[in-house]
């Protein structure tokens, strides 16, 4: 006997790009996942996506498909103030070469993770800048990221005292 | 009568409420006021320089958990106790979003200074605490500050603290506390 055909789901970005997916693969956004639910009747209209662009939902899709059939994170097992601060930065193998992207590439995917509702692809990007971050000096981290030095004077004059409470104990 | 210099006259008081004329006062003021214009200027433009960079279009609870995770001590790198702080030194933005978010600075490590302890407990308020202690000697005022904050400590560390204070602390009612090490 035949396996079942996989309801297939048309979705738009905001450059007017058309992707058409398999159902399972879209619903590891809970986003979609909820949409879906709420739509009674089969809709042939593509779902509009205006928060995300073609390249960025291609990178994303590639991502779901990879880790279709996985169990989502349910919505209750929001992590206790104790669980978040032992959290480890660690990314698999498949992971990490698929977020090894550009910076700006990287920052989309995050915005299309916490928008469309896919917790794991949302740490795997914050556990990446994460380790970006990790180890560096403040002026190395506005370097990587770009970023101009912006304190006021009394902000700048208030960090000068908290370098020196540095090394007293 | 003799005449003296006018630089060798003596300070009399009305010397001093009648300075003598400085015929460049106005216009050095004027330059002052233009710099601090031109500073303030310089400043909205860095901010808003930094706006357009792509890790300011993160939302703040994004970028929060980045801190987080960026501040987690793990087993194999060490990571500085006061790492939170020197995230709060990069720019305007991650400064604001740091001391806006108690949660950041909860892990209070014993190799702190009492400077920075305190930093961190007074912008931890009011959430849960983990503090560690790392000498012998627990001056006085730390001993106030560990006392007067046991209500919200979960994890407390005495154990390079001396025994007999470590044992009187841990006697204290500790509602929130979940686990302690003790000396």
């Amino acid at each position: 006997m035949a396996a079942p055909a996989t309801q297939q789901i048309k979705i738009r970005c905001n450059d007017e790009k058309e992707f058409t997916v398999d159902r399972d693969v879209l619903e590891r956004s809970v986003l979609i996942k909820n949409m879906l639910e709420d739509v009674t009747e089969q809709q042939d209209a593509p779902i509009p996506l205006p928060n995300v662009s073609g390249p960025v939902m291609a990178k994303v899709l590639e991502y779901c498909t990879h880790h279709r059939g996985e169990p989502l994170p349910s919505a209750d097992t929001e992590q206790s103030q104790d669980e978040t601060r032992k959290r480890t930065t660690d990314i698999s193998e498949w992971d990490q070469k698929f977020i090894t992207v550009d910076q700006e590439m990287l920052f989309e995917i995050i915005l299309a993770a916490n928008y469309l509702d896919i917790k794991s692809l949302l740490d795997v990007g914050c556990k990446t800048v994460a380790n970006m971050i990790k180890g560096k000096t403040p002026e190395e981290i506005r370097k990587l990221f770009n970023i101009v030095n912006d304190f006021t004077p009394e902000e700048e004059a208030q960090i000068k005292k908290e370098n020196e409470w540095a090394e007293d104990r | 009568m003799s005449i003296l210099h006018p630089q060798l006259e003596p300070w009399t008081t009305s010397r001093a409420l009648n300075p003598p004329y400085d015929p460049h006062f106005e216009a050095r003021s004027e330059i002052d006021k233009e710099i601090l214009q031109l500073e303030r200027q310089l400043h909205l433009l860095r901010v808003k320089r930094n706006s357009l960079i792509p890790i300011s279009n993160l939302p703040t609870d994004v970028l929060v958990d980045i801190f987080k995770l960026a501040t987690t001590k793990v087993e194999d790198k060490d990571v500085s106790p006061k790492r939170m702080a020197e995230i709060s030194w990069v720019c305007g933005l991650w400064r604001k979003v740091a001391l806006d978010h108690p949660i950041l600075w909860t892990v209070i490590s014993g190799s702190l200074s009492l400077m920075w302890k305190k930093a961190f407990i007074q912008r931890s308020q009011p959430a849960g605490i983990s503090i560690g202690v790392n000498h012998t000697y627990i001056m006085p005022e730390l001993m106030e500050i560990l006392i007067s904050e046991l209500p919200r400590i979960r994890h407390l560390d005495l154990s390079n603290g001396n025994a007999q204070t470590s044992e009187m602390i841990a006697s204290l009612p500790a509602p929130t506390l979940q686990s302690v090490k003790l000396w």
